[in-house]
């Protein structure tokens, strides 16, 4: 019987030797030079860490083991030793892991090791493990989000991680205030968090069908301690000197799935939230209306104002803000009935001073440009979100989504604008002043249902969904221009003073139903068939003064009310193929939309109708759980805005005009993009690079005419071959023996845009070139360093310029450092130092050097006070500047921005946890 | 063989004395609680919260060398309320020889369950605890496909098994919970002797079955008792 056992212990090898592997190696300490013997090595399942198999090193700290194939994580432990991981691809060949090298835990704690298990990557998700990445005490996650290798945080706070914007901020999986994620990763301190996950946000019918619809955004999302969720805590914060302020106040009380949050901020400074996701962008200052073919949802572009219009904060002119908000979710009959609200008060006002400079280059003329505007913006809003999962049965669920808000908007501007001819003389002079105020609202409900059928995989979803907003503006346009002849004498004046009385209502639905249908395990079949109807109505009326100075007189050319219906029905089908190491789909939709247009004034009507393709493909290979590549195709057909092709008539800017093109064609756009990344866990290295290619063939742009004076006139006109294309690559990784991280890669972006100028064919070629390279250096409790360099090189030429050359050197250095002194005291500064080559263009360098400092000193036993003096600007340098290139002009643009100013202020984060922490009950609550 | 096992057991020992201390024989004793309220509802869980203590607590020794340990109540294991079946089980494994022998009290008769050890998928997590002085990782599990049952063990009990027949973690289960059958089995002393391999004995008494055969002759008996029954048969399983 034995000798039979030990045959087939033998034999058991050579019998299954495609499908397994002998997996040896030696554990020591290397810093105690021993050989530790009895360590346990564990072989757990990549993807559900269920134990596979162990064993214990021998006396000379060897192991073998033999494990079938397949992708494990070799987890090492050694009692008061940290835990080594390393993950594992077996085949069928005999791996030797060589020395594997443990720490003693007493001197993991006193170094700034990350453990290995500091980053994960699950399928399309990198999980970040918060607790192994060192922030100092009562850091925001903010601060957490820094040292993630892979994400980078700016001045404003706005994320990017792999490369793309972040745009979703989840607390626990619910929205948390997220049209402002500044709220949560600069009031949430980091060690409130587990995990930082950063993954791609499928619209809800997506993550349910598999079928990538295109609506992907890049999120994050905060898993919270155990021992956050309950207690409450928070943050207060009063800072002020002479004009500048800055008051914050968040609390947060979670208990288990019970989350209940409230802040309030107001501030004059830098430090006021974005506002990055906030769709609506009102104004009616020659708007532009457009419908997105795919959805056939009509937009509103606002051409003029520009973020001052949408009423976020982006940077340029003086803000006030004042923002408060409340979020509550919660949870239901364990876990059946979910619901996440949040509601936001928002005002926001802003004064800006911008002065363009710009030169505008023809073939066989230049002209300049100047224009100088005064602006104020006050905006107020009110909005409201809610969203309700509910758990029908086990095979079913249903998301309802409501969302609604109303507020106003104030805006007046006065603007001066010259031209000038090639011999620097005046061409025409105008000034322009503007005032508007509206008062606007929306309502949205969303419905998806979701159900399982009786086969794996067959599913079937419903999307319903209906929309409503209006908007109601009424506004004054001022406008002088003076046009001039050769001699410089004056012969003509144009006068405009107008009132102006718009309006805009939108209605839409959408119903749109998907259904899977499995063809084996790993193919799948998807159909999806989308019914949209849009109806809008859109009212513009101009009025100029009678002889009694009242504004009653209709403008008629000016005037117009148009109403309009889409209805757009697109019926898709896709093929999915999907295996453990390869996913891939393609297939495609096919789109008809029709349209009218009703000119209730002149009693016509006009009717379009389009036939639009979405092909698609998409191809994901994964060598193994940490190293994948990723190629997608989307091919695309954008129809022709309405205005495009008969554009209301505007006569806000006299100088612009825009006219109708009737013949447009449809646009097809090529797009694709090829990744390749891969993590290496034990090197804590990550290296991520790409490219992407976008071709449009007959792209609508413009072509337009400048006369003499100035004046220009745009249409809108089909041409071939715009393409743009970019590569670019991450490579963050560990400086062998030292504390030193490096960050560096490249982004290279070249476009070509042709348009026409005075019948011209204007091909603009574009390329801009950067090199990123970051150092960091983290001690905790002693210091924090971080140098950026981006030297980047930008240069543009178009065929009828007659500026040869135009392109320029520029290159940003950055530091940002702070050290830890004596009795809790803390000194920090950083500066940012951007260089511009001068060009023939701009032929004034610009460079400026921003320098902030601080000095903190926190009180208390966690230090969870803190008083801090800090300046901003130390050298008064603070100089909004940037330029522009476009379709043979350039441009420079100098705004109002925060100049040098001092803050004093005082920061208390609290924190109770209320009752027993769960460490002590093991986290197992048994009865 | 047994002079290849002494050799190894030996050696573990002399390297455990040496530098870490590794345990390979002695004693662990756990502490059973049963939460005698659960599960009841109005009137009458109110007269049995004022007449019963809500926990009933049981002890039980693992006593342990190299490959092979044996599980017993200490004293007598005290009068449960509801269920009576397998709760004072004596059971006797060989990880050498992947088997184990349990005498099980179900009902009237005495059982002698002899099969191989059971195989449990276990979860292993990043949690740690302390327990009885040692620190415990976490690992989970799902029995009988649908119970979950939590268990720490701790690297420095060489013994790859733990209380009733657990077993299969690289360690010694010192804490383990089964919320569905409201009992708990936490280590309160672990005593590091030598321990004499006649102290080792597989049980005797009993009528000698397999595990698939307890399984199914419960299973017939147990049918027509409705939701509680799954619970003894659970607890059988252990």
């Amino acid at each position: 019987m034995k000798k039979i056992t030990l045959l087939t212990i033998l034999l058991y090898p050579l019998f299954s030797i495609a499908q397994q592997g002998t997996i040896t190696g030696k554990v020591v300490d290397t810093l105690e030079k021993r050989v530790l013997s009895l360590a346990v090595v564990s072989f757990l399942n990549s993807s559900d860490s269920t134990l596979e198999a162990f064993t214990r090193t021998d006396q000379d700290g060897n192991f073998s083991k033999n494990i079938p194939a397949g992708s494990y994580i070799v987890l090492v432990s050694f009692p008061n030793y940290a835990d080594f991981v390393y993950p594992l691809e077996v085949s069928n060949r005999d791996i030797d892991l060589k020395k594997i090298s443990l720490i003693p835990r007493a001197k993991l704690m006193e170094s700034i090791i990350i453990t290995q298990q500091a980053i994960r990557i699950k399928g399309d998700t990198t999980e970040y493990m918060a607790d192994s990445f060192r922030v100092k005490p009562n850091a925001t996650v903010e601060d957490l989000l820094k040292e993630l290798p892979g994400i980078q945080v700016d001045k404003q706070g706005k994320i990017t991680a792999q490369g793309q914007v972040v745009q979703k901020i989840l607390v626990d999986g619910d929205e948390f205030f997220s049209d402002d994620p500044t709220i949560a990763t600069r009031n949430l301190q980091a060690d409130a968090i587990r995990k930082v996950q950063v993954f791609d946000k499928k619209s809800d019918q997506s993550a349910f069908t598999g079928i990538d619809d295109g609506n992907t955004q890049k999120a994050i999302n905060l898993e919270l301690k155990d021992n956050a969720m309950r207690g409450y805590f928070g943050k207060l914060s009063a800072g002020g000197l002479d004009r500048y302020y800055n008051l914050q106040a968040m609390i947060n009380a979670f208990k288990a799935k019970r989350k209940l949050a409230a802040f309030g901020i107001t501030s004059s400074t830098s430090e006021t939230g974005l506002d990055w996701t906030n769709a609506g962008n009102y104004g009616f200052n020659s708007n532009n209306m457009s419908v997105d073919a795919s959805t056939g949802s009509i937009n509103i572009n606002s051409k003029s104002g520009e973020d001052l219009g949408s009423g976020s904060y982006a940077g340029t002119g003086l803000p006030e803000s004042l923002k408060a908000g409340l979020h509550y979710s919660n949870n239901w009959n364990s876990g059946k009935y979910d619901l996440a609200t949040n509601y936001l008060f928002n005002n926001l006002k802003v004064r800006n001073r911008i002065n363009d400079f710009s030169q505008i280059a023809l073939l066989d003329s230049v002209f300049y440009n100047q224009e100088i505007t005064e602006l104020q913006s006050n905006r107020l809003r009110h909005n409201l979100t809610a969203r309700m999962e509910i758990q029908l049965d086990s095979s079913s669920s249903m998301v309802i989504d409501g969302n609604g808000h109303a507020g106003n908007e104030e805006y007046s501007s006065n603007s001066d604008n010259f031209n000038f001819s090639e011999t620097h003389q005046v061409v025409n002079t105008s000034n322009r002043m503007q005032q508007s105020k509206n008062t606007n609202g929306a309502e949205s409900v969303n419905i998806l249902y979701r159900k399982k059928l009786k086969r794996p995989g067959q599913t079937f979803s419903l999307n319903l969904s209906q929309n409503y907003s209006q908007i109601d503006e009424d506004g004054y346009l001022y406008n002088l221009s003076l046009f001039y002849d050769e001699d410089g004498a004056l012969f003509s004046k144009d006068t405009t003073d107008q009132k102006k009385e718009n309006s805009l209502n939108k209605q839409s639905y959408d119903a749109n139903a998907t259904y899977t249908q499995p063809l084996s395990i790993s193919s799948f079949l998807v159909f999806s068939y989308d019914l949209g109807i849009n109806n809008a109505q859109r009212e513009q009326l101009s009025y100029n003064k009678n002889g009694a100075n009242k504004y009653d007189l209709l403008v008629d050319s000016l005037s117009n009310k148009f109403k309009y219906h889409f209805i757009t029905n697109t019926a898709g089908i896709n093929y999915r193929f999907l295996t453990r190491k390869a996913n891939l789909s393609f297939g495609g939709s096919i789109s008809n939309t029709t349209f009218r247009q009703e000119d209730l004034f002149m009693d016509t009507s006009r009717r379009y109708s389009y036939l639009n393709f979405f092909p698609q493909a998409q191809l994901l290979y994964k060598f193994n759980s940490f190293t994948n590549i990723n190629f997608s195709y989307n091919g695309y057909t954008t129809q022709p805005a309405i205005d495009q092709i008969q554009p209301l008539v505007d006569n806000s800017d006299p100088l612009n005009l825009l006219v109708g093109n009737p013949d447009l064609k449809q646009s097809f756009t090529h797009s694709a993009q090829l990744i390749f990344s891969n993590f290496q866990v034990l090197n804590e290295r990550y290296l991520r690079i790409g490219g992407r290619f976008s071709l449009t063939q007959n792209e609508i742009t413009t072509s337009y005419n400048i006369d003499q004076a100035g004046r220009r006139v745009s249409q809108y006109v089909n041409t071939d071959g715009n393409y743009s294309a970019q590569v670019f690559g991450v490579l963050s990784s560990k400086i062998p023996k030292s504390d030193w991280r490096l960050g560096t890669g490249p982004v290279l972006a070249f476009y070509r845009y042709s348009s026409f100028v005075n019948g011209l064919n204007n091909i603009t070629n574009t390329a801009n070139l950067a090199w990123r390279i970051k150092l960091d250096n983290h001690k905790q409790k002693s210091h924090d360093f971080t140098f950026v360099v981006q030297p980047s090189y930008r240069s543009s030429k178009s065929t009828i310029s007659k500026v040869a050359k135009n392109g320029y050197w520029g290159s940003t250095f950055s530091m940002d450092g702070s050290v830890q002194l004596p009795l809790k005291f803390e000194i920090g500064t950083d500066f940012d130092f951007e260089i511009r080559e001068k060009t023939a263009a701009f032929n004034s360098t610009n460079n400026v050097l921003l320098w902030n400092a601080y000095l903190e000193k926190r009180f208390l036993k966690n230090e969870s006070l803190a008083f801090r003096v800090s300046i901003h600007d130390i050298l008064d340098q603070g100089k909004g500047y940037a330029r522009y290139e476009y379709e043979g002009a350039v441009q420079e643009r100098r705004y109002l921005t925060f100049g040098q100013y001092g803050l004093i202020s005082l920061t208390y984060n609290f924190v109770n946890r209320g009752g027993k922490s769960p460490e002590s009950t093991g986290g197992v609550s048994v009865f | 063989m047994k002079k290849i096992c002494i050799a190894i057991s030996l050696t573990l020992f002399s390297i455990a004395s040496d530098a870490q201390n590794f345990i390979s024989n002695g004693k662990i004793i756990f502490e059973r609680k049963i939460n005698q309220w659960a599960n009841n509802d109005g009137t009458f869980a109110e007269e049995l919260k004022k007449s019963v203590p809500q926990f009933k607590s049981d002890l039980f020794g693992l006593t342990f060398d190299n490959d092979q340990s044996l599980y017993e109540a200490i004293g007598e294991v005290k009068k449960n309320l509801f269920n009576e079946t397998a709760l004072d089980n004596i059971v006797y494994s060989n990880f050498q020889k992947n088997e184990y022998v349990a005498q099980k009290n179900i009902f009237e008769k005495t059982y002698l369950i002899k099969d191989s050890l059971t195989k449990i998928k276990w979860k292993i997590k990043d949690d740690f605890r302390e327990i009885a002085g040692f620190n415990c990782r976490r690992a989970t599990a799902i029995l009988f496909d649908s119970v979950f049952v939590v268990a720490f063990y701790t690297d420095e009990i060489t013994l790859p098994g733990g209380p009733e027949s657990f077993n299969g973690l690289p360690g010694t289960i010192l804490g383990l919970v089964i919320n569905r059958l409201h009992t708990t089995w936490y280590a309160t002393k672990v005593v590091m002797d030598q321990v004499n391999e006649k102290q080792i004995t597989p049980p005797k008494k009993g009528e000698l079955v397999n595990n698939k055969e307890v399984i199914e002759q419960m299973g017939k008996l147990l049918s027509s008792w409705g939701a509680e029954a799954q619970k003894i048969q659970w607890t059988i399983m252990l």
